[in-house]
């Protein structure tokens, strides 16, 4: 936005505050707060950047090169990427992959499911919840949070994230380029001597989710600010919920019907993959490149709350709001209370994704348990080999920030004429801009800004882990915030840097 | 941990479909041939916590990588120091920076190296998914071959 913007501000007296990304995060992940004469919030907007060229990219390839090369693309989460291609690609092709196949793709998908969200847990949750938002800024980072969950937990939490990631390692490939998923299967089994390690780490992968809900209890429900905080009306929208659901409506991260609840909690739509344009449309803003996915059949009504705004919400609390409840015993349990203790459901507040996150991992962890007992695992069959022409192929699997949406069409040979992808974080657009400016509008009065009310507003999205994939490494490294107030003529009044 | 290689590391950290930004790593290929028997070479299109694991158990790594401050034009080289970088919360762990990761191993006794140089390209950032480098990254890329390599052969002369 940003120069024309300022232009119209000229002799209007408002201001113009920036929270802006100074790295090579540049035009990712913006915001900008306006404020008016007063020093009240007008209208705060979060920028999310939109991957572009990616049909022309895909244009005239192999349709099975996709899960390689949308792996690539996204340096985040190429895990997710690789699973939605290689569905899309089973789709394409009619096929059907064998049992075995499916419980492979299901053990790689449940590590890294509950790999990612550990991290997000303590090094992104842990700023803001172990730490404190209130917390000093120069507490409010890793080694913050280490001091307050002591180095014994540090340490656990480093050594279970690699043992998952050598898990996904060994019987996907490299997590940066994964290589297990074909068009109706795997590339490789697994041998019944490989079992019992298995089990081993999934036990203790269960002991740590356990233990890292006890850390969230302790350090985060017994504190009533934090409590209040996360069932406050600036962090509270009532939208519609998308999950992927299993057969008996729960919790599914690899596959299943996809969901949607209506505010009320109701069930609005369920539907297969393949229908997915049926019941999503995009609405283009002049002030974004993000086209905003909302609900069809409700239709687009502003930014706004409410059974009559198709907007939605995706990621770990939209999950449990979409489903019935858990697939796993555990992870029931801990979604009871968590139904429980905030008002039932569903649950609106943005941020109890952080619970509905340590919950997750539990049914991530349970889930590698029952696989590592299911004798189908070792099959020998792990894949059906397509005999049919390929036509259209959608794929969707909820990555850890939401429901992941992977289209191709191609000709008879198999080369792409037509690719179309949802990420997570735009299904999540919406929301997030709703949850961006309700922050600031609750938070900033009489122009007074602090770092501590930067914070907040940050919270408002972080909650979501919003992935702005295209940019994925880190020179400098972190995301550093500048925040500018300026006057009505552009002239910087005060700058807040970190 | 002990060492698991006397040899310095080159990490090259970038993603080859975004342009511009993958400039590290056709860096780091292009020096394959010259360093690959006194140096390791080391490729990732992931940083943030990925980081840990890439580094850890070296005495010395050069990472090189894009940068897109938007405080030079395209092409700029630049060599940033650990100063440059503050530990901070971030958007989002996967850009947990530099600084987030050495206190880290700081404080959980993970072996990390004790010499870290960064090398940094300023880049075009334009969004697109394309191959290849655009004009300004182009012309520099011999003087980044260049800088990078000054460093190696430092290295290597007084390993």
């Amino acid at each position: 936005m940003q120069s024309g913007a300022l232009d119209t501000l000229k002799g209007t007296g408002r201001r113009r505050v920036t929270i802006d990304p100074i790295t090579r995060l540049e035009g990712h992940g913006k915001i900008d707060i306006f404020l008016d004469e007063k020093g009240e919030v007008e209208r705060a907007y979060y920028q999310i950047p939109e991957l572009r060229g990616f049909e022309i990219f895909s244009l005239g390839r192999p349709a099975e090169e996709m899960p390689q090369i949308t792996s690539r693309i996204c340096g985040v989460c190429p895990t997710a990427h690789h699973m939605a291609a290689t569905k899309a690609l089973d789709d394409l092709y009619h096929v059907d992959p064998p049992p075995t196949a499916k419980k492979i793709r299901q053990l790689i998908y449940n590590a890294f499911m509950l790999e990612d969200h550990a991290l997000h847990v303590y090094i992104l949750g842990g700023p803001d919840f172990i730490v404190g938002p209130d917390a000093p800024k120069e507490m409010r980072n890793v080694a913050g949070v280490i001091e307050k969950v002591g180095v014994e937990t540090g340490k656990k939490v480093i050594a279970m994230r690699k043992r998952l990631r050598e898990l996904i390692t060994h019987l996907g490939g490299k997590i940066i380029h994964p290589v297990f998923g074909l068009p109706g299967g795997v590339a490789k089994g697994l041998t019944a001597d490989e079992i019992p390690a298995l089990r081993e780490l999934a036990d203790e992968s269960i002991e740590f989710a356990k233990f890292t809900l006890g850390v969230f209890k302790n350090i985060v429900l017994a504190n009533e600010k934090y409590v209040s905080l996360i069932t406050s009306e600036e962090f509270t929208h009532r939208t519609y919920s998308m999950g992927l659901v299993d057969a008996n409506n729960r919790v599914n991260f690899y596959d299943g019907m996809v969901r949607v609840t209506a505010p009320d909690g109701k069930e609005f739509a369920k539907f297969a993959p393949s229908k997915y344009l049926d019941v999503i449309a995009e609405h283009v803003e002049p002030w974004s490149y993000v086209k905003f996915p909302y609900l069809k059949q409700v239709g687009w009504n502003g930014f706004a709350d409410g059974a009559g705004s198709g907007i939605y919400s995706v990621a770990p609390l939209a999950r449990l709001n979409a489903s019935d409840g858990m697939a796993t015993p555990e992870a029931q349990k801990a979604y009871e209370e968590l139904v429980a203790t905030l008002g039932g459901k569903p649950v609106h507040h943005t941020l109890a994704n952080h619970w509905a996150r340590v919950i997750e991992m539990l049914q991530a962890a349970e889930t590698l348990r029952e696989l590592a007992d299911d004798p189908l695992l070792t099959g020998k069959e792990i894949r059906t080999l397509p005999t049919e022409k390929p036509t259209v192929g959608v794929g969707i699997v909820e990555a850890p920030r939401g429901t992941l949406i992977h289209h191709y069409e191609t000709d008879e040979r198999g080369l792409i004429t037509k690719a179309n992808l949802i990420v997570a974080t735009q299904n999540n657009a919406g929301r997030i801009a709703m949850s961006v400016d309700k922050a600031a509008k609750g938070l900033i009065h009489g122009g007074i800004v602090n770092d501590g009310l930067l914070n907040k507003i940050e919270m408002a999205f972080r909650a979501y882990d919003p992935c702005n994939a295209c940019s994925t490494h880190s020179l400098p490294g972190q995301m550093p915030i500048t925040l500018r107030l300026r006057n009505g003529a552009g002239e910087i009044l005060r700058e807040i840097g970190r | 941990m002990p060492d698991r290689q006397p040899q310095p590391l080159l990490l090259a950290l970038g993603n080859t479909l975004m342009g511009d930004d993958g400039v590290a790593l056709l860096a780091a290929r292009a020096l394959q041939r010259r360093y690959r028997e006194r140096i390791d070479i080391n490729e990732s299109p992931i940083a943030g916590f990925a980081l840990l694991d890439l580094l850890s158990g070296y005495r010395r790594a050069l990472i090189i990588d894009a940068s897109s401050t938007g405080k030079a034009p395209p092409g700029t080289i630049r060599e940033f120091h650990r100063e440059d970088f503050t530990p901070d919360v971030s958007a989002s762990p996967h850009y947990a920076g530099l600084p987030d990761i050495l206190a880290l191993g700081s404080q959980l006794g993970i072996p990390l190296p004790g010499e870290i140089r960064i090398l940094g390209m300023e880049i075009e950032d334009t969004g697109m998914i394309r191959e290849g480098l655009g004009r300004a990254a182009a012309g520099s890329f011999p003087e980044f071959l260049r800088r990078a390599g000054e460093i190696l052969d430092d290295w290597i002369t007084r390993v």
